[in-house]
Formats: C-alpha cells, structure tokens, sequence
C-alpha cells in the first residue's frame, strides 16, 4: 500500500508533462517549458552533490560545458550520429568529474568550493587555449539540428526538443528519486550528518562522494549536449558565472536536499526571471529578494514549505 | 581462551603530552571487559587508537584476531568486526531509526557490496527494544532510545568485538538500570565487548575483567571487585593518601 502512495503521483507527472506542451503553444512559452526542463534536469543533477551529499561542488557548472562542448565539437567535425553525442557527452563529463574530485579527496568544506570553482573556470581557458578545436571565443556555430527521421526537432515550435528535454527530465526525476532512498543516497546523508560515525560502519567517504560525483556529472554532461542542440551554437557563456547563479537560485529556492525542490526552483526563477526580462538590474535583485524571503520563511526551501503544508513528517521506508 | 583484540604496548603523544603510555590489554572472546579511570586517562584515546578513528599509535600493535590492524584504515578495521560507539549520542539525525540501521547492515559487513539485510535489521532493532517504530526520525528519540539506536546500528553486522565509549554517560538510574539489563542480554547472545565507563556499579554489574588507566598508563588489571578497591585505584581517583 505504501507503495502505491509513493509511486502514485509518477504517471500524474508524465501526463503534467506530456500536456503542458499542447496547453501553451506559443513560441515563447515552448522555449520556457523547454529551457524549464533542461534547468531542472542540470539543478537535480548538482543537488545529488551540493544537497544530498553536503560537497561544495561549483564544478557541475564545468561539467555542463565540457558536455556541451563535446557534443559541439563531435556535431561539427565528424560525421558521428548528433543523438550518440547524448551519451558520449555523459562519459567526457565523468572523466572530467575523475580530476575535479581530486580536491575532494582531501579538502573539505569551503575548500572544495573554491577549487572546484577554479576547475570550472580553468575550462574556459582550455576551450579559448584550443581555438581550433573549440572556435576559442567565437565559440562553435551551425551544429546540426537534431531530428528524428526526417523531421527536424525544432518543428512545430520546437516541440521535439519540448518532448526530448521533458524525457530527460522525468528520467532525471525518477534516477534521483530512486538514489535518495537507495543504500548509497542514505550512506551520503549518513556522511553528511556525521563522517567518522559513518566511517565506523563501514561507509567509505571517498569511495560514495566519487560515486555520485560521477552520476551528478553524467546527467550534467546530457544536459549540455541538450544546450547545444537547442541552441545551436556553444561559447564559454556555458562555464559562467550566469548559468552558475541561475541553477544556485533554483537549487536553493526549491530546497538542496529535497528530491523535488529543484525543479519547482527551476520553475519559479525561469519564470521570474523571463517576467522581469526588461528590468535590468532589478531583475537580479528581485530574483535575489525572492530567494531571501523564501529562505528566511522556510529555510528548506520551497520543498520544505510544501512538506510543512501537506503532512507534519512523513517518511517512508517500504 | 581465545584472545580477539589486543593492544600491545600501544603509546600515543599529543605533543609533550603522553596521552596513552605503552598500554596492552587483552579482551578475550564471549567476555565483557571493562575500562576506568578518572578524566583524561586516556581511554577514550585508546578507544580512538584501537579503532584508528581518527588517530593511529605511535608504536606498539593492536591485534585483532591475531592480526596485526594499527595500520589499518578505519573502515577496514570497522569492517573486519571492530564496531564502536562514541561517548556523544551519535546517530544519523537526518535518517529513521530503520535507515540508520541499515547503514550498519549495508557497509558493516566484510563484503565490498553494500546490501541490507532486512531480518537482520529488524532484529537488531528488537534487541534494543526500538522495533516498535522504525520509520521514526531519529532525531526525535530520547537520550536512551539514541543510545539503543547506537548500539543497534553497531550490532546488526554482528561484529567480533563491540567497544562502547560511555553509554551510561548522562543516565538517571532507571535508564542505567535499563542499559544494564539490554547489555546483559547481548551480552548473553555471545557478543564480546569492551566498556568504557565513569559509572562504576555498570562495569561491577557486567565486566568479568577490567582495567584502570591512569595518565595513560594502566594501572591494574582483574576482576572489578579486586580493582574497585586497590589502594591504586583509589588514589588515581581521590587523589595521594586516600586509600589511607
């Protein structure tokens, strides 16, 4: 029976996600929904470091772009299949989670932060450095489209990449979901909440961290390939400090930690900041602003409210 | 009889500071050996040095089963039968009692896999009377139930030896009563364990050996009716010419 209850709203998700594209078809709102599931997809994949396991990882940012850049460079300079550049996004981004989680080894906190953060940045000297392979700061134009047969996934108001990215999402949803119970999601708490308690039973800091740096860089790097086909085009922007506020925002407004918050927060600041787009300045302030207030009221985020709304403390452990 | 963990003239220095001076005991199997001494004794250090969370001796061996463990990693030595407890009520506060549980079944066993056995959770959790309400949060439970819980999560990979930092610490006499009575029924499923305790009557209730350190050193070792009234533990205790 519990069970059922949590799995209940799974198909209830789908449908949501399935109809939204047919309620709202006009251009602009297609973008939003596409660019709200891809922001959700890449605030998912950085909550499984930044939430659930407590690491200050600032180097999903960089694992978003060198996705992004694989898929770009493959597109343009071999003949390769676009959708194979998905999953060989996934495997470079995980290589690239292999040095970035060198700091993680043996510094903590804040530390970890600031290296990673260094890592991510050090990309964009790598992508300016290797001008004829990455178009250095002109960045690489005309990729090819994805399409799935002979239609192109921008037809229809880009509905194909609506769907792609909304599959994404849902796959995202139900991975992280399904870690955040799991033995290893527990043993990142466990770490989290208190490291030599969890060492004397057995749980390897070092060996779990790396697992679901990996897994975080995995879903980061499709999410950048997915940037790239969107757009068509990629430049170092994907490495900078815009994208890395954005997703910080998302994370934290939905609530770090939770399984759900962070596609609410994707939601919410795609939407705000779409809104406020003729506002200059006052829109960083008010998407700032909003997050404070949120934050101050309830400081699980916009997850927590709604825990503290729907039952007092439920958890589950069918 | 079988002798499982030994310390043999282990010795740690915290700068001038000679926390554990050449020490070696020995907890032979099924039995409950007790540790006492007055504030800064180092025993705890020795729990630590013995566990190798976080510190590892200087010289000397600790022999778990008869090998050699001092320059083990922590979790290899938590994972080869050595579970501890710690002297604060340590549990993983964002986690149920049941989950906590099953971080103990899932990594504490010898196996690289992390798999949970279920029936051996729901055991260890009947044996320290918390199977009532697993899925409750853990940080909800009283002083004693983290306690249980603690121990819980330590015996449910049925390790060779249990080290228990204190678990009187900070009882009323009905809850020690209480904690006398759950380790005496462990302790009569087999389970071998070394006890820390400032609580004297618990270590008189349930060790059959013990040992006294004093500035790091151990001071005598034997049956806690001998040790609680030699004249060295009591001035370890109170202090020179008390035992007058």
């Amino acid at each position: 029976m519990a069970n059922l209850r949590t799995w209940a709203g799974w198909p209830a998700y789908a449908i949501v996600l399935a109809v939204l594209p047919l309620v709202l078809t006009d251009p602009h709102s297609r973008l939003l929904l596409i660019l709200i599931t891809m922001y959700g997809m890449l605030a998912l994949s950085w909550n499984l470091t930044l939430g659930f396991a407590g690491i200050f990882n600032f180097a999903q940012i960089g694992f978003f772009g060198i996705g992004a850049y694989t898929a770009g460079i493959l597109a343009t300079q071999t003949g390769i299949d676009p959708w194979l550049t998905l999953p060989i996004s996934a495997v470079s981004a995980v290589l690239a989670s292999l040095v970035a989680f060198l700091p993680v080894l043996r510094l903590r906190g804040i530390y970890v932060g600031l290296a990673t953060y260094v890592f991510s940045q050090l990309c964009i000297y790598l992508v300016l450095g290797q001008a004829g392979l990455t178009g250095g700061a002109g960045g690489i134009v005309g990729i090819p489209r994805l399409t799935l047969g002979e239609t192109s996934l921008r037809a229809d108001g880009r509905i194909g990449y609506y769907f792609l990215g909304a599959a994404l999402l849902f796959a995202t949803t139900l991975l992280v979901r399904l870690i955040s119970r799991s033995t290893l999601g527990l043993s990142l708490l466990a770490i989290r909440d208190n490291e030599a308690l969890a060492t004397s039973r057995g749980v390897s800091r070092v060996r779990q961290h790396l697992i679901i740096f990996m897994i975080g860089a995995a879903l980061a790097g499709v999410a950048g390939a997915f940037n790239t086909y969107l757009n068509g085009v990629v430049s170092t922007d994907v490495f900078g400090f815009g994208y890395l506020t954005l997703l910080l925002s998302m994370i934290f407004l939905g609530g770090s930690g939770s399984v759900y918050g962070p596609i609410a927060g994707a939601v919410v600041v795609t939407l705000v900041t779409d809104a406020l787009q003729d506002a200059g300045a006052w829109r960083d302030v008010t998407v700032a602003l909003l997050i404070l207030v949120v934050l101050w009221i309830a400081p699980k985020g916009l997850a927590g409210l709604a825990r503290r709304a729907i039952a007092p403390r439920v958890k589950e452990n069918a | 009889m079988t002798v499982l963990l030994a310390a043999e003239q282990v010795t740690k220095s915290f700068g001038s500071l000679r926390a554990v001076d050449g020490v070696s005991i020995e907890v032979r199997q099924g039995e409950v050996f007790g540790l006492a001494g007055p504030n800064g004794a180092g025993k705890s250090t020795l729990f630590n040095l013995l566990t190798g969370i976080p510190i590892r001796p200087d010289s000397g061996r600790v022999l778990l089963r008869g090998r050699e463990v001092q320059h083990r990693s922590p979790r290899w030595i938590a994972k080869a039968g050595l579970k501890r407890t710690f002297q604060t009520e340590a549990v993983f506060e964002s986690l149920t009692v049941l989950e906590n549980v099953r971080i103990g079944s899932a990594y504490g066993g010898a196996g690289r896999a992390a798999r949970w056995n279920r029936a051996s959770c729901a055991e260890a959790l009947e044996q320290v009377e918390l199977g009532g309400d697993p899925g409750r949060p853990a940080d909800e439970l009283s002083l004693i139930d983290r306690k249980r819980l603690m121990i819980a999560c330590a015996l449910v990979s049925r390790p060779s030896v249990l080290l228990l930092d204190e678990p009187a610490a900070g009882l009323d006499p009905a809850d020690q009563d209480a904690l006398i009575r759950l380790l005496t029924r462990i302790h009569a499923t087999g389970t071998t364990m070394v006890i820390i305790e400032h609580v004297l009557s618990v270590l008189e209730a349930l060790a059959d050996r013990m040992s006294v350190l004093d500035s790091g050193r151990v001071i005598v070792t034997g049956a806690p009716a001998d040790v609680l009234t030699d004249a060295r533990v009591v001035e370890a205790y109170l202090g020179p010419g008390a035992a007058r």
